[in-house]
């Protein structure tokens, strides 16, 4: 590929954590973020007697881009069932343009329902694997499983002060396809540029990836042994009208559809699918480095 | 990947070279002889001409370089003081006989047939002795009588008398794998045309067009595997040819588009697609000839970048294809492999199959955003050239091929 991928310094944290109880989520999801070098800023305001948290992530190596996310639950429940929905909200480094989505169901009425969770200094992806059991949890309308959200990598030179960041959240993201439709639930912030929420107005780009096809073609295109091609992740934010091309970090993508969990190995990293489905490419992360890189202050 | 250099550790910069003509022989040597200072070797083809006729008239003769045959038996001795040639009774008999004398005389060795006749035809050729002045290895032919012993001569200089046509050149690329792509060029019967063709003749590209106007400047890029002809500013019908043997994906893969006489069209510069004109293919599974239009769409010849995928529910989606030019922060383009994909066999035939990447074009990236074509750039701090590129429509995605013009 001609650019990328582009890979963080570290750590990648590829793990589990409960959803089976409010508290117990937020606070192991803040101990990953918190492993993978982000900053706690604060406790904040979370319902029924529980703490909510607020991190801001590792500044990236480009740009020195950090973004902020907040944990909590603001009391919501499922209806029928009454099962808490938890909160994610992301803002930029100043706190300023925060986006607050309902995303995760917390249940415990099938067993331990756990998530799995890939993250890094700039990002992270929140998602429901199958593997890990009980099936009833997987996605649906009562149960919302996905949550993603990062600090793009953004292709220029170094310019302190620059504010971004892009996040899905609740299906119909990049977990199921490349591309977003309209029950997307998006946000980003590029350039000054801030839009956010269900994605009905096809003048944004609400985040979305490339996969390699044909000029010509609608279709992804496959070498001549029928092996797919891999490419950096070209992530598009912006308008119609004032477009970006950004990536994602410690990714790739292949320009092909998998169906099932699959893990692979491929210059120095290990690769998991995130993509499951999708219909002309799959995004593919990095769970960890093969590579031992000895910094003091980072473990990758 | 990425950027797939034709240089490498035995670089060979890229050629580039511009000039106007008057003719096709002109234009001949123009471009094997700045593929020959790329990198491909080269063997001369000499003179072609058609006996058709003149095989069956006894005592008509031809001057052939400065050379006099006359076609005799035992009742017709020569009466007009040419070397005899025996009249075998049947054309290719009487050409056969021809062999011996033009080679007791001129050195040429010939082979009857082909490249462009059937039995009616010889063709001369040399072993690589270097340029030849402007003549595209022709020769001044004049037969007697005239208008009717089947000369064709690309020069209005008279009915039967003029320059043979057909000569040449066969050049043959560097080889990074498997089999080197070997093309003809050569002078067509036409003083406006050259035909380009593959040495098995299995493609034909005649269909240059190489007008009389010294406004009219042509330009060959190449390296030693590949090239580009075009006329820069002209992006019309007969004015673009490309060749390749490819860096291949999984192995060898030699292509080549261009226009033909029939279809010119298939020769210009306007949009993505110009890479699928007529186009030839050859790779360890088949070789074969098509042109853009032949099967389903998702069999045309195309470059492969990255682009919109069909989703779920395409009618929510943005837009697809991404109609309109992928920018950086910065304002920059996004370069990407120069994949090129084509079908594994013949889309005219039976085969259903859709396109497969065969591999990249040498020296070149496809930036994700629409240059005008010709304009310059930078790939890696050196030279491009965009060679044709497109603003993106409602099936197509934006672009500009890049192409090295130094390395």
């Amino acid at each position: 590929m001609t650019f990328g991928p582009h890979y963080s310094v570290g750590p990648i944290l590829s793990t589990n954590v409960n959803a089976s109880d409010v508290q117990t989520w937020i606070n192991q999801s803040r101990d990953s973020l918190l492993f993978c070098n982000w900053t706690l800023v604060g406790s904040i305001a979370s319902s029924g007697g529980t703490t909510g948290y607020e991190l801001k992530s590792f500044p990236t190596s480009i740009n020195a881009i950090r973004i902020r996310v907040k944990l909590f639950w603001s009391g919501l429940t499922t209806v029928l069932f009454g099962w808490p929905i938890v909160q994610i909200a992301i803002g930029d480094e100043d706190g300023n343009d925060y986006y607050s989505g309902d995303v995760i169901t917390i249940r415990n009425d099938l067993g331990v329902k756990n998530l799995r969770l890939i993250c890094g200094p700039h990002q992270f992806f929140f998602y429901y694997d199958t593997t890990l059991g009980p099936a009833g949890y997987a996605s649906d309308s009562f149960n919302r499983n996905t949550a993603f959200a990062g600090a793009p990598y953004l292709f220029k030179g170094f310019t302190p002060g620059e504010r971004a960041y892009w996040f899905q959240f609740n299906g119909r993201d990049f977990r199921s396809d490349l591309v977003p439709d309209n029950n997307t639930v998006f946000g980003f912030k590029i350039n000054g540029i801030v839009r956010n929420g269900l994605y009905t107005d096809h003048s944004i780009i609400a985040p979305q990836l490339f996969s390699m096809r044909g000029a010509g073609l609608l279709g992804s295109t496959a070498f001549y042994d029928g092996n797919f091609p891999v490419v950096s992740p070209l992530l598009m934010l912006g308008l119609v009208s004032s477009s970006y091309a950004c990536s994602i970090y410690d990714a790739i993508v292949v320009g092909c559809r998998f169906t099932t969990k699959t893990v692979t190995i491929a210059d120095f990293h290990n690769w998991e699918n995130l993509t499951l489905g999708g219909e002309v490419g799959t995004l593919f992360l990095a769970t960890g480095s093969n590579l031992k890189f000895v910094v003091p202050g980072f473990a990758y | 990947m990425g950027l797939a250099l034709a240089g490498g550790s035995v670089a060979v910069a890229a050629q580039v070279f511009t000039s106007s003509f008057l003719d096709g022989e002109n234009y001949v040597q123009f471009i094997q002889h700045n593929l020959n200072s790329a990198g491909w070797n080269r063997a001369v083809l000499m003179a072609g001409i058609s006996f058709t006729m003149a095989a069956s008239i006894l005592n008509s003769y031809l001057d052939l370089d400065g050379e006099r045959y006359e076609i005799v038996d035992d009742d017709h001795p020569p009466v007009h003081g040419g070397n005899p040639v025996q009249n075998g009774g049947t054309v290719k008999a009487t050409l056969q006989n021809l062999g011996g004398i033009v080679q007791a005389i001129s050195l040429w060795t010939y082979v009857v047939g082909g490249p462009d006749g059937a039995g009616a035809f010889i063709t001369f050729t040399l072993p690589d002795s270097g340029d030849i002045a402007d003549d595209g290895n022709n020769r001044f032919c004049d037969v007697v009588p005239s208008g009717s012993v089947g000369l064709y001569d690309y020069s209005p200089d008279g009915v039967g008398t003029g320059r043979t046509w057909g000569g040449g050149y066969r050049v043959t690329s560097q080889i990074y794998s498997g089999t080197p792509l070997v093309l003809r060029i050569q002078t067509l019967n036409n003083n406006n045309l050259v035909t380009v063709k593959t040495d098995d003749e299995l493609a034909l590209f005649n269909g240059l067009v190489v007008t009389n106007d010294p406004l009219e400047t042509w330009r060959i890029i190449a390296n030693k595997y590949q090239f580009a002809l075009f006329v820069p500013g002209n992006l019309s019908d007969g004015h673009f040819l490309f060749a390749s043997h490819l860096y291949p994906a999984t192995s060898f893969a030699n292509y080549i588009t261009g226009p033909t006489i029939a279809a010119p069209s298939h020769g210009k510069r306007l949009g993505l697609d110009s890479i699928a004109g007529n186009y030839y293919v050859s790779t360890p599974l088949s070789t074969y000839v098509s042109r853009n239009g032949l099967g389903t769409a998702n069999q045309t010849p195309c470059l492969v970048i990255p682009g919109y995928g069909i989703g779920q529910t395409p009618i929510d989606k943005l837009g697809n294809p991404f109609n309109f030019d992928i920018l950086r922060l910065d304002g920059n383009a996004i370069p990407f492999d120069a994949f090129i994909a084509v079908c594994r066999n013949n889309p005219a035939s039976s085969s259903s199959e859709t396109v497969r990447i065969i591999g990249w074009l040498w020296d070149a990236l496809v930036y994700s955003a629409y240059k005008v074509a010709d304009t310059t750039g930078f790939i890696d701090s050196n030279h491009a050239v965009c060679l044709f590129s497109q603003q993106g429509t409602t099936d197509n995605s934006c672009g500009s091929l890049m192409l090295l013009t130094e390395h």
